[in-house]
């Protein structure tokens, strides 16, 4: 009985989902890329069978697909070391690597947690503006927000909405547009490449995890229970609409009350307390079949 | 209206305006192998509302009147750069600016 878990070193979900079939003696092989140079990856397909094995770098013997009972994926393989690749290289290295490991992860006939669609794995951080119409779609409440490159258009937007926060196109980190330095900085990135505006969220702000069919929150912010029905019946139907089975939202106070703030395909275990830690590490373990 | 986002240096991008023109429909080119110089993009969400324009000194395009787009992202080679940055930041400011255009553009596909 073999469990595989793609992880980067140091990913507590990982670490905590692996322990629970350690405990009753399967066997668990992590690794941060099944494809990395120093193991042996090989993967025969044609229109109507797939069969591969795999050997990883620190494993003697070579594991096939059909062994394995269980994938959860936290990470997406590519180089590591980043400092032995010119960017052009590194890049190529990386989306090859990575077209192979979603293509074989598709392929398994096991149950895998987080296997996103290939639209998902090759973007996972989006801007807001993007995830929006999902947002919606889903019966989730959001928040108003704009992507250009016109300072003027900016402006126009904060005069509208208050309080604004800006993201780049192709990562999550949130630059909060308060004073005029940050209005200053903001100009000066407007004259190089578009972001993407938003309105800000304030507290009491929360985040829930879906796994599976149960959605689990970091913290108890004293969300009514209609509300609460709400985010969740939300978070079920956008885990439909983008065919995965878990992630996180991020829940916060908009100028037109509560609202979804942002998504993310790899939340940190970290932020939630230690009740919700259990239960996503009790429901992940149970979506690879490895519940006691 | 036709929106063709592209490099006129790009050899398919190139014959693609060529030809319709040649047919005589209407177009707009957002020439990515100079943007975001010279365009002003803006594309909002708004209480359930989306709208946008895109805009040069020659044209004003509202997004609600497109009804076909043709795209081609650039490479650094079809590109003019960006003069202020140094070398190793010109690859990833291209990427931000094309994942721009693919973003509003996305939003236009799956939205209802």
């Amino acid at each position: 009985m073999t469990y595989l878990i793609i992880a980067n070193v140091g990913d507590l979900c990982a670490e905590r989902v692996r322990m629970a079939p350690c405990q009753r003696s399967a066997e668990v092989l992590v690794t941060c890329d099944p494809v990395a140079e120093r193991g042996v990856f090989s993967w025969e397909l044609d229109t109507e069978h797939s069969s591969s094995s795999l050997t990883l770098p620190d494993q003697q013997r070579s594991i096939c697909a059909e062994a394995l009972r269980g994938v959860f994926v936290r990470s997406q393989g590519g180089p590591e070391a980043t400092q032995e690749w010119t960017s052009e290289d590194y890049m190529y290295v990386q989306a090859e690597r990575r077209a192979a490991l979603v293509g074989w992860l598709h392929n398994l006939p096991c149950p895998v947690v987080n296997r996103l669609t290939a639209d998902l794995w090759f973007r996972p951080y989006r801007p807001y503006a993007e995830w929006q119409s999902l947002l919606r779609k889903s019966g989730l409440p959001t928040l108003r927000c704009r992507i250009t490159n016109d300072f003027e258009n900016a402006v126009e937007f904060a005069r509208r909405c208050g309080p604004i926060a800006y993201t780049p196109l192709t990562s999550n980190t949130r630059y909060l547009v308060q004073t005029d330095d940050d209005w200053r900085e903001l100009e000066k990135v407007l004259k190089i490449f578009p972001v993407c505006l938003k309105e800000t969220v304030s507290d009491p702000r929360a985040s829930a995890w879906l796994v599976g069919d149960t959605v689990i929150w970091n913290t108890d912010i004293g969300l009514p229970c209609s509300y609460r029905l709400v985010f969740e019946r939300g978070v079920r139907n956008l885990a439909s609409l983008l065919n995965i089975s878990t992630f996180e939202i991020a829940v916060g106070i908009g100028p037109a009350g509560l609202c979804c703030d942002g998504i993310d395909l790899y939340p940190r275990l970290e932020n939630y307390e230690r009740d919700g830690q259990s239960s996503v590490v009790g429901e992940i373990v149970s979506l690879i079949g490895a519940a006691a | 209206m036709i929106l063709i986002c592209g490099g006129l240096a790009d050899l398919v991008t190139e014959f693609v305006c060529a030809r319709i023109e040649n047919l005589g429909y209407e177009y707009r080119l957002l020439n990515l192998g100079l943007y975001p110089a010279r365009y002003r993009v803006s594309c909002t969400w708004d209480e359930g509302e989306l709208y946008g324009s895109i805009a040069c000194d020659d044209w004003e395009l509202d997004l609600a009147d497109v009804s076909g787009i043709f795209v081609r992202y650039v490479d650094q080679k079809c590109h003019v750069g960006f003069p202020l940055l140094p070398t190793a930041m010109q690859l990833p400011a291209l990427g931000e600016c094309q994942a721009g255009i693919m973003a509003v553009l996305e939003c236009f596909l799956v939205s209802p």
